[in-house]
Protein backbone atom coordinates (compact mmCIF):
# COMPACT_ATOMS: atom_id res chain seq x y z
CA UNK A 1 0.00 0.00 0.00
CA UNK A 2 1.40 3.17 -1.14
CA UNK A 3 0.77 6.81 0.32
CA UNK A 4 0.88 9.16 -2.29
CA UNK A 5 4.06 11.36 -2.21
CA UNK A 6 1.94 14.51 -3.58
CA UNK A 7 -1.53 15.41 -3.79
CA UNK A 8 -3.61 18.17 -3.83
CA UNK A 9 -7.23 18.62 -2.74
CA UNK A 10 -9.90 21.20 -3.20
CA UNK A 11 -13.58 21.27 -2.46
CA UNK A 12 -14.51 25.23 -1.72
CA UNK A 13 -18.48 23.91 -2.00
CA UNK A 14 -20.58 24.55 1.38
CA UNK A 15 -23.16 21.84 1.37
CA UNK A 16 -26.04 22.05 2.38
CA UNK A 17 -28.49 19.35 2.96
CA UNK A 18 -32.39 18.44 3.83
CA UNK A 19 -36.05 17.80 3.19
CA UNK A 20 -36.69 21.51 2.98
CA UNK A 21 -32.54 22.82 2.39
CA UNK A 22 -33.95 25.07 -0.21
CA UNK A 23 -35.44 27.60 2.39
CA UNK A 24 -31.81 28.53 3.47
CA UNK A 25 -30.87 29.39 -0.32
CA UNK A 26 -31.70 32.96 0.34
CA UNK A 27 -30.34 33.38 3.42
CA UNK A 28 -27.08 32.37 1.73
CA UNK A 29 -26.95 34.76 -0.83
CA UNK A 30 -28.25 37.73 1.40
CA UNK A 31 -24.79 36.95 3.78
CA UNK A 32 -22.77 36.95 0.50
CA UNK A 33 -24.37 40.48 -0.13
CA UNK A 34 -26.08 39.20 -3.30
CA UNK A 35 -29.50 40.07 -4.13
CA UNK A 36 -30.21 39.43 -7.55
CA UNK A 37 -29.50 35.87 -8.94
CA UNK A 38 -29.82 34.54 -12.56
CA UNK A 39 -31.42 31.10 -12.50
CA UNK A 40 -30.79 28.53 -15.09
CA UNK A 41 -32.93 25.71 -15.64
CA UNK A 42 -34.17 23.32 -18.26
CA UNK A 43 -38.36 22.40 -19.38
CA UNK A 44 -37.95 19.20 -17.59
CA UNK A 45 -37.20 21.03 -13.67
CA UNK A 46 -40.72 23.05 -14.80
CA UNK A 47 -43.03 20.45 -15.71
CA UNK A 48 -41.75 18.68 -12.92
CA UNK A 49 -43.30 21.47 -10.55
CA UNK A 50 -39.57 21.65 -9.30
CA UNK A 51 -39.61 25.72 -10.03
CA UNK A 52 -42.20 26.17 -8.30
CA UNK A 53 -40.61 24.56 -5.24
CA UNK A 54 -37.79 26.77 -5.64
CA UNK A 55 -39.75 30.15 -6.07
CA UNK A 56 -41.78 29.56 -3.06
CA UNK A 57 -38.27 29.02 -1.28
CA UNK A 58 -37.20 32.62 -1.79
CA UNK A 59 -40.44 34.18 -0.45
CA UNK A 60 -40.44 36.84 2.11
CA UNK A 61 -36.44 36.96 1.06
CA UNK A 62 -34.94 40.37 0.17
CA UNK A 63 -33.61 38.81 -3.14
CA UNK A 64 -35.59 39.21 -6.99
CA UNK A 65 -34.64 36.72 -9.21
CA UNK A 66 -33.05 38.50 -11.86
CA UNK A 67 -34.29 36.32 -14.37
CA UNK A 68 -34.94 32.84 -14.99
CA UNK A 69 -33.91 31.29 -18.48
CA UNK A 70 -35.81 27.76 -18.82
CA UNK A 71 -34.68 26.59 -22.19
CA UNK A 72 -31.35 24.68 -21.06
CA UNK A 73 -30.80 21.81 -24.11
CA UNK A 74 -29.98 18.50 -22.70
CA UNK A 75 -26.11 19.16 -24.01
CA UNK A 76 -24.79 22.85 -23.13
CA UNK A 77 -23.58 24.36 -26.15
CA UNK A 78 -22.02 28.02 -27.04
CA UNK A 79 -24.58 29.66 -28.48
CA UNK A 80 -27.02 28.81 -25.41
CA UNK A 81 -24.12 29.97 -22.86
CA UNK A 82 -23.77 33.36 -25.28
CA UNK A 83 -27.28 34.26 -24.92
CA UNK A 84 -27.48 33.44 -21.26
CA UNK A 85 -24.37 35.60 -20.43
CA UNK A 86 -25.74 38.33 -22.58
CA UNK A 87 -29.14 37.87 -20.23
CA UNK A 88 -26.92 38.17 -17.26
CA UNK A 89 -25.93 41.24 -18.39
CA UNK A 90 -28.98 42.56 -19.33
CA UNK A 91 -30.45 41.98 -16.50
CA UNK A 92 -27.85 43.67 -14.27
CA UNK A 93 -27.95 39.94 -12.44
CA UNK A 94 -24.73 39.59 -9.49
CA UNK A 95 -24.87 35.96 -9.18
CA UNK A 96 -25.86 32.35 -10.48
CA UNK A 97 -27.88 29.34 -9.60
CA UNK A 98 -28.01 26.47 -11.53
CA UNK A 99 -31.61 24.16 -10.73
CA UNK A 100 -31.05 21.35 -13.03
CA UNK A 101 -28.69 18.34 -13.87
CA UNK A 102 -25.36 17.98 -15.36
CA UNK A 103 -26.08 20.18 -18.51
CA UNK A 104 -27.82 22.46 -16.46
CA UNK A 105 -24.81 22.81 -14.57
CA UNK A 106 -22.23 22.57 -16.61
CA UNK A 107 -23.89 25.39 -19.00
CA UNK A 108 -23.82 27.41 -15.84
CA UNK A 109 -20.36 27.04 -14.85
CA UNK A 110 -19.85 28.23 -18.92
CA UNK A 111 -21.93 31.23 -18.44
CA UNK A 112 -19.94 32.22 -15.15
CA UNK A 113 -17.05 32.11 -16.99
CA UNK A 114 -18.21 34.41 -19.99
CA UNK A 115 -19.93 36.91 -17.51
CA UNK A 116 -16.90 37.14 -14.97
CA UNK A 117 -14.52 37.53 -17.85
CA UNK A 118 -16.71 40.19 -19.74
CA UNK A 119 -16.47 37.66 -22.91
CA UNK A 120 -18.41 36.44 -25.27
CA UNK A 121 -15.84 33.52 -26.67
CA UNK A 122 -15.48 30.29 -24.24
CA UNK A 123 -13.45 29.21 -27.03
CA UNK A 124 -10.38 30.75 -25.56
CA UNK A 125 -10.88 29.19 -21.84
CA UNK A 126 -10.33 25.98 -22.96
CA UNK A 127 -7.86 23.91 -20.84
CA UNK A 128 -6.99 22.14 -17.51
CA UNK A 129 -5.95 24.66 -15.00
CA UNK A 130 -5.65 27.69 -17.16
CA UNK A 131 -8.95 29.65 -16.14
CA UNK A 132 -8.17 32.87 -14.31
CA UNK A 133 -10.34 34.70 -11.37
CA UNK A 134 -12.49 35.28 -9.55
CA UNK A 135 -15.65 34.36 -11.08
CA UNK A 136 -19.30 35.39 -10.18
CA UNK A 137 -20.87 33.83 -7.12
CA UNK A 138 -22.43 30.50 -8.18
CA UNK A 139 -25.09 27.96 -6.55
CA UNK A 140 -25.94 24.95 -7.65
CA UNK A 141 -29.43 23.00 -6.95
CA UNK A 142 -29.32 19.40 -8.52
CA UNK A 143 -32.20 17.80 -9.51
CA UNK A 144 -30.36 14.43 -10.23
CA UNK A 145 -28.49 11.91 -7.67
CA UNK A 146 -25.62 11.14 -9.73
CA UNK A 147 -23.29 13.72 -12.46
CA UNK A 148 -21.88 14.47 -8.88
CA UNK A 149 -21.27 18.50 -11.30
CA UNK A 150 -22.12 20.50 -8.27
CA UNK A 151 -18.84 19.31 -6.71
CA UNK A 152 -16.88 18.99 -9.75
CA UNK A 153 -14.35 21.34 -11.45
CA UNK A 154 -15.47 20.19 -14.86
CA UNK A 155 -17.59 21.98 -17.73
CA UNK A 156 -18.51 20.51 -20.71
CA UNK A 157 -19.33 23.01 -23.68
CA UNK A 158 -20.68 21.86 -27.02
CA UNK A 159 -19.48 23.74 -29.72
CA UNK A 160 -22.26 22.96 -32.13
CA UNK A 161 -20.42 24.87 -35.49
CA UNK A 162 -17.28 22.99 -35.16
CA UNK A 163 -18.83 19.88 -33.38
CA UNK A 164 -16.43 19.71 -31.02
CA UNK A 165 -16.97 19.25 -27.18
CA UNK A 166 -14.59 22.11 -25.10
CA UNK A 167 -13.55 20.35 -21.68
CA UNK A 168 -12.35 23.35 -19.65
CA UNK A 169 -11.20 21.81 -15.96
CA UNK A 170 -10.65 24.37 -12.94
CA UNK A 171 -11.07 24.39 -9.40
CA UNK A 172 -12.52 28.02 -10.01
CA UNK A 173 -15.40 26.60 -11.32
CA UNK A 174 -17.02 25.15 -8.56
CA UNK A 175 -20.20 27.07 -6.40
CA UNK A 176 -20.29 28.23 -3.65
CA UNK A 177 -22.91 26.34 -2.13
CA UNK A 178 -24.62 23.14 -3.31
CA UNK A 179 -28.27 23.00 -2.01
CA UNK A 180 -29.35 19.24 -1.47
CA UNK A 181 -32.99 19.40 -1.12
CA UNK A 182 -34.84 16.10 -1.29
CA UNK A 183 -37.75 17.60 -3.14
CA UNK A 184 -35.48 17.99 -6.01
CA UNK A 185 -35.04 14.12 -6.42
CA UNK A 186 -38.60 12.69 -5.26
CA UNK A 187 -39.97 12.72 -8.94
CA UNK A 188 -36.92 10.85 -10.43
CA UNK A 189 -38.43 7.56 -12.00
CA UNK A 190 -37.17 4.27 -11.00
CA UNK A 191 -35.03 3.57 -13.89
CA UNK A 192 -33.29 7.56 -13.93
CA UNK A 193 -32.87 6.88 -10.21
CA UNK A 194 -31.29 3.57 -10.55
CA UNK A 195 -29.22 4.71 -13.74
CA UNK A 196 -27.62 7.89 -12.05
CA UNK A 197 -26.88 6.18 -8.89
CA UNK A 198 -24.90 4.15 -10.53
CA UNK A 199 -22.91 6.71 -12.23
CA UNK A 200 -22.72 8.01 -8.88
CA UNK A 201 -20.80 4.85 -7.63
CA UNK A 202 -18.71 4.32 -10.74
CA UNK A 203 -17.40 8.43 -10.26
CA UNK A 204 -17.05 6.82 -6.16
CA UNK A 205 -15.35 3.70 -7.64
CA UNK A 206 -12.85 4.86 -10.27
CA UNK A 207 -11.78 7.70 -8.09
CA UNK A 208 -10.76 5.44 -5.08
CA UNK A 209 -8.80 3.06 -7.74
CA UNK A 210 -7.14 6.18 -10.05
CA UNK A 211 -3.48 7.31 -10.23
CA UNK A 212 -4.42 10.47 -8.88
CA UNK A 213 -6.21 8.86 -5.35
CA UNK A 214 -5.21 10.74 -2.14
CA UNK A 215 -6.12 10.33 1.65
CA UNK A 216 -8.82 12.93 0.87
CA UNK A 217 -10.78 11.95 -2.00
CA UNK A 218 -10.63 8.68 -0.61
CA UNK A 219 -13.08 9.74 2.61
CA UNK A 220 -15.41 11.36 0.12
CA UNK A 221 -15.26 8.07 -2.50
CA UNK A 222 -15.90 5.04 0.49
CA UNK A 223 -18.20 7.28 1.84
CA UNK A 224 -20.35 7.97 -1.61
CA UNK A 225 -19.60 3.70 -1.87
CA UNK A 226 -20.72 2.82 1.22
CA UNK A 227 -24.07 5.44 0.69
CA UNK A 228 -25.25 3.42 -2.74
CA UNK A 229 -24.23 0.35 -1.38
CA UNK A 230 -27.34 0.98 1.81
CA UNK A 231 -29.64 2.78 -0.56
CA UNK A 232 -29.28 2.56 -4.26
CA UNK A 233 -32.25 -0.46 -4.58
CA UNK A 234 -33.76 0.93 -1.67
CA UNK A 235 -35.01 4.32 -3.27
CA UNK A 236 -35.06 2.83 -6.80
CA UNK A 237 -37.72 0.01 -5.08
CA UNK A 238 -39.17 3.20 -3.02
CA UNK A 239 -39.08 6.54 -4.78
CA UNK A 240 -40.66 8.62 -2.38
CA UNK A 241 -38.21 7.74 1.00
CA UNK A 242 -37.09 10.55 1.62
CA UNK A 243 -34.05 9.93 3.66
CA UNK A 244 -33.08 7.67 0.82
CA UNK A 245 -33.24 10.35 -1.74
CA UNK A 246 -31.49 12.22 0.85
CA UNK A 247 -28.76 9.97 0.99
CA UNK A 248 -28.77 9.36 -2.66
CA UNK A 249 -27.76 12.85 -3.34
CA UNK A 250 -24.98 13.10 -0.81
CA UNK A 251 -23.63 10.20 -2.50
CA UNK A 252 -23.64 11.95 -5.71
CA UNK A 253 -21.94 14.92 -3.91
CA UNK A 254 -19.58 12.97 -2.62
CA UNK A 255 -18.63 10.72 -5.77
CA UNK A 256 -18.27 13.91 -7.12
CA UNK A 257 -15.89 15.85 -4.71
CA UNK A 258 -14.22 12.52 -4.94
CA UNK A 259 -13.74 12.54 -8.96
CA UNK A 260 -12.77 16.02 -9.19
CA UNK A 261 -9.63 15.72 -6.75
CA UNK A 262 -8.87 12.08 -8.02
CA UNK A 263 -10.52 11.53 -12.00
CA UNK A 264 -12.70 8.67 -13.04
CA UNK A 265 -10.85 6.01 -15.41
CA UNK A 266 -11.69 4.00 -18.18
CA UNK A 267 -15.27 3.09 -17.51
CA UNK A 268 -15.92 7.03 -17.95
CA UNK A 269 -13.62 6.63 -21.36
CA UNK A 270 -15.34 3.93 -23.14
CA UNK A 271 -18.52 5.49 -21.18
CA UNK A 272 -17.82 9.05 -22.94
CA UNK A 273 -17.12 7.46 -26.17
CA UNK A 274 -20.37 4.72 -25.93
CA UNK A 275 -22.67 8.07 -25.77
CA UNK A 276 -20.74 10.27 -28.65
CA UNK A 277 -21.08 7.18 -31.17
CA UNK A 278 -23.83 5.22 -29.70
CA UNK A 279 -26.08 7.85 -27.95
CA UNK A 280 -26.38 5.64 -24.80
CA UNK A 281 -27.26 7.77 -21.63
CA UNK A 282 -24.26 8.17 -19.18
CA UNK A 283 -25.94 6.40 -15.89
CA UNK A 284 -26.60 3.63 -18.30
CA UNK A 285 -23.38 3.20 -19.85
CA UNK A 286 -21.52 3.89 -16.37
CA UNK A 287 -23.67 0.71 -15.13
CA UNK A 288 -22.96 -1.40 -17.96
CA UNK A 289 -19.30 -0.88 -18.15
CA UNK A 290 -18.25 -0.69 -14.33
CA UNK A 291 -17.28 -4.33 -13.29
CA UNK A 292 -15.89 -4.85 -16.62
CA UNK A 293 -13.18 -1.80 -15.98
CA UNK A 294 -12.77 -2.91 -12.62
CA UNK A 295 -11.97 -6.52 -13.77
CA UNK A 296 -9.23 -4.54 -16.31
CA UNK A 297 -7.71 -2.95 -14.00
CA UNK A 298 -7.30 -6.12 -11.60
CA UNK A 299 -3.34 -6.11 -12.64
CA UNK A 300 -2.83 -3.31 -11.15
CA UNK A 301 -5.78 -1.95 -8.70
CA UNK A 302 -6.36 -5.65 -6.82
CA UNK A 303 -5.77 -4.18 -3.23
CA UNK A 304 -7.82 -1.17 -3.51
CA UNK A 305 -10.47 -2.69 -5.25
CA UNK A 306 -10.90 -5.67 -2.99
CA UNK A 307 -11.03 -2.76 -0.33
CA UNK A 308 -14.16 -1.21 -1.55
CA UNK A 309 -15.72 -4.18 -1.09
CA UNK A 310 -16.33 -3.79 2.92
CA UNK A 311 -18.15 -0.35 1.76
CA UNK A 312 -20.35 -1.82 -0.98
CA UNK A 313 -21.33 -4.83 1.08
CA UNK A 314 -20.75 -3.89 4.80
CA UNK A 315 -18.41 -5.23 7.40
CA UNK A 316 -20.31 -8.84 7.40
CA UNK A 317 -19.49 -9.69 4.06
CA UNK A 318 -16.08 -8.21 4.16
CA UNK A 319 -14.77 -9.94 7.55
CA UNK A 320 -16.23 -13.49 5.78
CA UNK A 321 -14.25 -12.46 2.26
CA UNK A 322 -10.86 -14.25 2.38
CA UNK A 323 -8.60 -10.96 1.36
CA UNK A 324 -7.59 -12.69 -1.72
CA UNK A 325 -10.93 -13.24 -2.74
CA UNK A 326 -11.77 -9.53 -2.03
CA UNK A 327 -11.19 -7.82 -5.26
CA UNK A 328 -13.78 -10.36 -7.17
CA UNK A 329 -16.41 -10.53 -4.55
CA UNK A 330 -16.25 -6.53 -5.00
CA UNK A 331 -16.90 -7.23 -8.71
CA UNK A 332 -19.61 -9.43 -7.78
CA UNK A 333 -21.26 -7.22 -5.48
CA UNK A 334 -21.57 -4.61 -8.50
CA UNK A 335 -22.80 -7.06 -11.04
CA UNK A 336 -25.65 -8.25 -8.18
CA UNK A 337 -26.06 -4.78 -7.80
CA UNK A 338 -26.73 -4.55 -11.71
CA UNK A 339 -28.99 -7.56 -11.61
CA UNK A 340 -31.07 -6.05 -8.70
CA UNK A 341 -31.70 -2.83 -10.54
CA UNK A 342 -32.59 -4.57 -13.58
CA UNK A 343 -35.36 -6.18 -12.02
CA UNK A 344 -36.18 -3.16 -10.07
CA UNK A 345 -36.44 -0.47 -12.40
CA UNK A 346 -35.39 -2.67 -16.01
CA UNK A 347 -31.72 -0.83 -16.34
CA UNK A 348 -29.83 -2.48 -19.12
CA UNK A 349 -27.26 -4.50 -17.66
CA UNK A 350 -25.92 -5.37 -20.86
CA UNK A 351 -24.33 -3.35 -24.05
CA UNK A 352 -27.18 -5.73 -26.01
CA UNK A 353 -30.00 -4.84 -23.40
CA UNK A 354 -28.60 -1.08 -23.94
CA UNK A 355 -29.48 -1.33 -27.71
CA UNK A 356 -25.82 -0.82 -29.07
CA UNK A 357 -24.99 -2.27 -32.76
CA UNK A 358 -21.52 -4.25 -32.49
CA UNK A 359 -20.52 -2.60 -35.69
CA UNK A 360 -20.08 0.49 -33.52
CA UNK A 361 -17.26 -1.18 -31.12
CA UNK A 362 -14.00 -0.16 -33.07
CA UNK A 363 -15.19 3.57 -33.17
CA UNK A 364 -15.84 3.28 -29.76
CA UNK A 365 -12.75 1.61 -28.57
CA UNK A 366 -10.61 4.48 -30.74
CA UNK A 367 -12.32 7.46 -29.05
CA UNK A 368 -12.50 5.86 -25.69
CA UNK A 369 -8.97 5.73 -25.37
CA UNK A 370 -8.02 9.08 -26.22
CA UNK A 371 -10.91 10.15 -23.39
CA UNK A 372 -8.82 12.54 -20.71
CA UNK A 373 -9.98 9.99 -18.05
CA UNK A 374 -8.11 7.05 -19.15
CA UNK A 375 -4.64 9.44 -18.40
CA UNK A 376 -5.64 8.35 -14.48
CA UNK A 377 -6.67 5.16 -15.14
CA UNK A 378 -4.01 2.82 -13.32
CA UNK A 379 -3.47 0.47 -16.27
CA UNK A 380 -2.78 1.62 -19.69
CA UNK A 381 -6.42 1.67 -21.99
CA UNK A 382 -4.87 0.44 -24.92
CA UNK A 383 -7.21 -0.02 -28.13
CA UNK A 384 -7.20 -4.14 -27.86
CA UNK A 385 -8.12 -4.08 -23.69
CA UNK A 386 -10.84 -1.35 -24.79
CA UNK A 387 -12.11 -3.71 -27.74
CA UNK A 388 -11.95 -6.41 -24.33
CA UNK A 389 -13.61 -4.63 -22.89
CA UNK A 390 -16.76 -3.91 -25.73
CA UNK A 391 -16.48 -7.41 -26.17
CA UNK A 392 -17.14 -8.37 -22.29
CA UNK A 393 -19.84 -5.59 -21.77
CA UNK A 394 -21.92 -7.03 -25.22
CA UNK A 395 -23.68 -10.08 -22.84
CA UNK A 396 -22.15 -8.98 -19.62
CA UNK B 1 12.77 52.11 8.45
CA UNK B 2 11.93 50.97 5.15
CA UNK B 3 15.65 49.88 4.13
CA UNK B 4 15.03 46.85 6.55
CA UNK B 5 12.27 45.24 4.48
CA UNK B 6 14.23 44.89 1.35
CA UNK B 7 12.06 43.63 -1.61
CA UNK B 8 13.18 39.99 -2.62
CA UNK B 9 13.16 39.36 -6.09
CA UNK B 10 12.66 35.30 -7.06
CA UNK B 11 16.15 33.93 -6.86
CA UNK B 12 17.18 31.68 -10.23
CA UNK B 13 18.22 28.10 -10.91
CA UNK B 14 20.56 28.28 -13.44
CA UNK B 15 21.19 25.19 -14.53
CA UNK B 16 18.28 23.68 -13.87
CA UNK B 17 16.60 25.98 -16.25
CA UNK B 18 19.30 25.43 -18.78
CA UNK B 19 19.23 21.56 -18.47
CA UNK B 20 15.10 22.45 -19.07
CA UNK B 21 15.85 24.45 -22.16
CA UNK B 22 18.37 21.40 -23.46
CA UNK B 23 16.01 19.06 -22.93
CA UNK B 24 12.98 20.76 -24.42
CA UNK B 25 15.55 21.37 -27.91
CA UNK B 26 16.07 17.30 -28.19
CA UNK B 27 12.83 16.04 -27.04
CA UNK B 28 11.52 18.51 -30.18
CA UNK B 29 14.73 17.10 -32.46
CA UNK B 30 13.79 14.06 -31.63
CA UNK B 31 9.92 14.44 -31.93
CA UNK B 32 10.69 15.39 -35.40
CA UNK B 33 13.12 12.53 -36.16
CA UNK B 34 10.95 9.62 -34.83
CA UNK B 35 8.42 11.08 -36.14
CA UNK B 36 9.57 9.89 -39.62
CA UNK B 37 9.70 5.96 -39.06
CA UNK B 38 8.42 5.19 -35.59
CA UNK B 39 4.70 3.57 -36.75
CA UNK B 40 3.65 4.07 -33.20
CA UNK B 41 3.89 7.62 -33.17
CA UNK B 42 2.44 7.64 -36.63
CA UNK B 43 -0.33 6.08 -35.81
CA UNK B 44 -1.00 8.89 -32.81
CA UNK B 45 0.17 11.72 -35.41
CA UNK B 46 -2.48 10.11 -38.11
CA UNK B 47 -5.40 11.53 -35.51
CA UNK B 48 -3.77 14.46 -35.28
CA UNK B 49 -5.46 17.20 -38.20
CA UNK B 50 -2.54 18.37 -40.57
CA UNK B 51 -1.21 21.66 -39.00
CA UNK B 52 -2.00 20.96 -35.91
CA UNK B 53 0.55 22.16 -33.02
CA UNK B 54 1.85 21.48 -30.20
CA UNK B 55 3.59 23.38 -27.44
CA UNK B 56 5.60 22.79 -24.48
CA UNK B 57 6.37 25.46 -22.38
CA UNK B 58 8.00 25.30 -19.15
CA UNK B 59 6.46 28.38 -17.20
CA UNK B 60 7.13 31.57 -16.67
CA UNK B 61 10.10 32.02 -18.50
CA UNK B 62 11.66 28.34 -18.41
CA UNK B 63 12.11 27.73 -22.27
CA UNK B 64 9.60 26.10 -24.95
CA UNK B 65 9.80 23.99 -28.01
CA UNK B 66 6.64 23.43 -30.45
CA UNK B 67 6.07 20.88 -33.36
CA UNK B 68 3.85 20.81 -35.82
CA UNK B 69 1.93 17.93 -37.67
CA UNK B 70 3.19 17.46 -41.56
CA UNK B 71 0.83 15.83 -44.17
CA UNK B 72 3.09 12.92 -44.44
CA UNK B 73 2.17 12.17 -40.48
CA UNK B 74 5.88 13.76 -39.64
CA UNK B 75 6.04 16.52 -36.78
CA UNK B 76 8.38 19.39 -37.79
CA UNK B 77 10.18 21.08 -34.65
CA UNK B 78 9.59 24.73 -34.96
CA UNK B 79 12.27 25.66 -32.43
CA UNK B 80 12.20 27.94 -28.80
CA UNK B 81 10.02 30.65 -30.03
CA UNK B 82 7.17 29.43 -31.16
CA UNK B 83 4.39 32.08 -30.31
CA UNK B 84 2.59 29.87 -27.66
CA UNK B 85 -0.90 31.54 -28.08
CA UNK B 86 -0.67 30.11 -31.76
CA UNK B 87 -0.56 26.43 -30.97
CA UNK B 88 -3.32 24.36 -31.05
CA UNK B 89 -2.26 22.58 -27.56
CA UNK B 90 0.02 24.15 -25.47
CA UNK B 91 0.76 22.19 -22.62
CA UNK B 92 2.22 24.26 -19.73
CA UNK B 93 4.84 22.84 -17.23
CA UNK B 94 4.37 24.73 -13.79
CA UNK B 95 6.97 25.57 -12.20
CA UNK B 96 11.30 24.47 -13.03
CA UNK B 97 11.44 21.75 -10.50
CA UNK B 98 9.01 19.93 -11.74
CA UNK B 99 10.05 20.02 -15.56
CA UNK B 100 13.88 19.16 -14.52
CA UNK B 101 12.42 16.03 -12.59
CA UNK B 102 10.01 15.04 -16.26
CA UNK B 103 13.05 16.00 -18.29
CA UNK B 104 16.19 13.70 -16.33
CA UNK B 105 13.59 10.76 -16.46
CA UNK B 106 11.83 11.21 -12.23
CA UNK B 107 8.38 12.27 -13.11
CA UNK B 108 6.34 10.33 -15.85
CA UNK B 109 3.79 12.64 -17.77
CA UNK B 110 0.55 10.64 -15.98
CA UNK B 111 2.11 11.59 -12.75
CA UNK B 112 3.04 15.14 -13.40
CA UNK B 113 -0.80 15.69 -14.69
CA UNK B 114 -1.53 13.89 -11.22
CA UNK B 115 0.25 16.04 -9.30
CA UNK B 116 -1.00 19.59 -11.31
CA UNK B 117 2.21 19.65 -12.10
CA UNK B 118 1.44 20.40 -16.06
CA UNK B 119 -1.59 22.56 -17.28
CA UNK B 120 -2.98 22.24 -21.08
CA UNK B 121 -4.61 25.30 -22.89
CA UNK B 122 -6.77 24.14 -25.60
CA UNK B 123 -8.27 20.90 -27.41
CA UNK B 124 -7.79 18.65 -24.23
CA UNK B 125 -9.30 15.76 -26.73
CA UNK B 126 -5.56 15.28 -28.10
CA UNK B 127 -3.82 15.10 -24.83
CA UNK B 128 -4.06 11.31 -24.34
CA UNK B 129 -2.32 10.76 -28.21
CA UNK B 130 0.15 13.20 -27.16
CA UNK B 131 1.00 11.62 -23.64
CA UNK B 132 1.13 8.58 -25.58
CA UNK B 133 3.86 10.11 -27.70
CA UNK B 134 5.75 11.62 -25.25
CA UNK B 135 6.11 7.71 -23.77
CA UNK B 136 7.02 6.68 -27.17
CA UNK B 137 9.88 8.96 -27.47
CA UNK B 138 11.17 8.42 -23.42
CA UNK B 139 11.44 4.88 -24.46
CA UNK B 140 14.04 5.67 -27.05
CA UNK B 141 15.80 8.45 -25.06
CA UNK B 142 16.07 7.15 -21.61
CA UNK B 143 17.59 3.29 -20.60
CA UNK B 144 14.63 0.90 -20.29
CA UNK B 145 15.23 0.80 -16.66
CA UNK B 146 14.42 4.34 -16.43
CA UNK B 147 11.66 4.50 -18.69
CA UNK B 148 9.47 1.89 -17.43
CA UNK B 149 9.44 4.03 -14.14
CA UNK B 150 8.01 6.74 -16.24
CA UNK B 151 4.76 5.38 -18.09
CA UNK B 152 1.85 2.57 -16.76
CA UNK B 153 3.96 0.23 -19.34
CA UNK B 154 6.56 0.80 -21.79
CA UNK B 155 5.02 0.55 -25.67
CA UNK B 156 5.72 -2.35 -27.24
CA UNK B 157 9.05 -1.28 -29.54
CA UNK B 158 10.79 -4.54 -30.65
CA UNK B 159 14.38 -4.40 -29.26
CA UNK B 160 15.81 -4.13 -32.64
CA UNK B 161 14.00 -1.23 -33.68
CA UNK B 162 14.52 0.81 -30.28
CA UNK B 163 18.39 0.22 -30.77
CA UNK B 164 18.50 0.97 -34.50
CA UNK B 165 16.01 4.56 -34.04
CA UNK B 166 17.68 5.83 -30.53
CA UNK B 167 21.52 5.49 -32.25
CA UNK B 168 19.59 7.29 -35.31
CA UNK B 169 17.83 10.10 -32.84
CA UNK B 170 20.81 10.87 -31.03
CA UNK B 171 23.36 10.91 -33.79
CA UNK B 172 21.30 12.30 -36.69
CA UNK B 173 17.99 13.54 -35.19
CA UNK B 174 19.30 15.56 -31.92
CA UNK B 175 22.57 16.56 -33.97
CA UNK B 176 21.27 17.32 -36.96
CA UNK B 177 18.03 17.44 -37.29
CA UNK B 178 17.38 14.88 -39.55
Amino acid sequence: MNFPEYYEFSFPVKIISGHTALNKLPVELAQAGLSRPLVITDPGVGKAGLLEVFLNAFAESEITIGAIFDQTPPESSTLVVNKIADLFREKNCDSLIALGGGSVIDTTKGVNILVSHDSNDINQFRGADILTGPLKPFYVVPTTAGTGSEATNTAVIQDLEKGVKMLIVSELLMPKAAVLDTRMTLTLPPKLTAATGMDALTHAMEAYISIQQNPISDVFATQAIMLVGRWLRHVTANPQDKNGRLAMANASTMAGTAFSNSMVGCVHSIGHATGAVAHVPHGVAMSVYLPHGLRLNLPKAAERIGEMLLYLAGPEVYVATPPEERPAKTIAEVERLKQDLYELSGLPRTLQEAGVDKDLFEKIAALGINDGSALMNPVELTLERARQLLDAAWQG
Amino acid sequence: MINHYPEIPPRTKPFKRAINKVVLFVLGRALQSLSKADPLIRAETATWPEGFTLAMLVKPKGGSMAVRRMPDLSLKYLGSQFPNDEADVTIYINEVESAFKMFTGQLGSDVAYARHSISAKGDLSYTVSVVRVINVVEAYLFPRLISRGLMKEPPPIPWGRRQSLRLKTYLLGILFGI
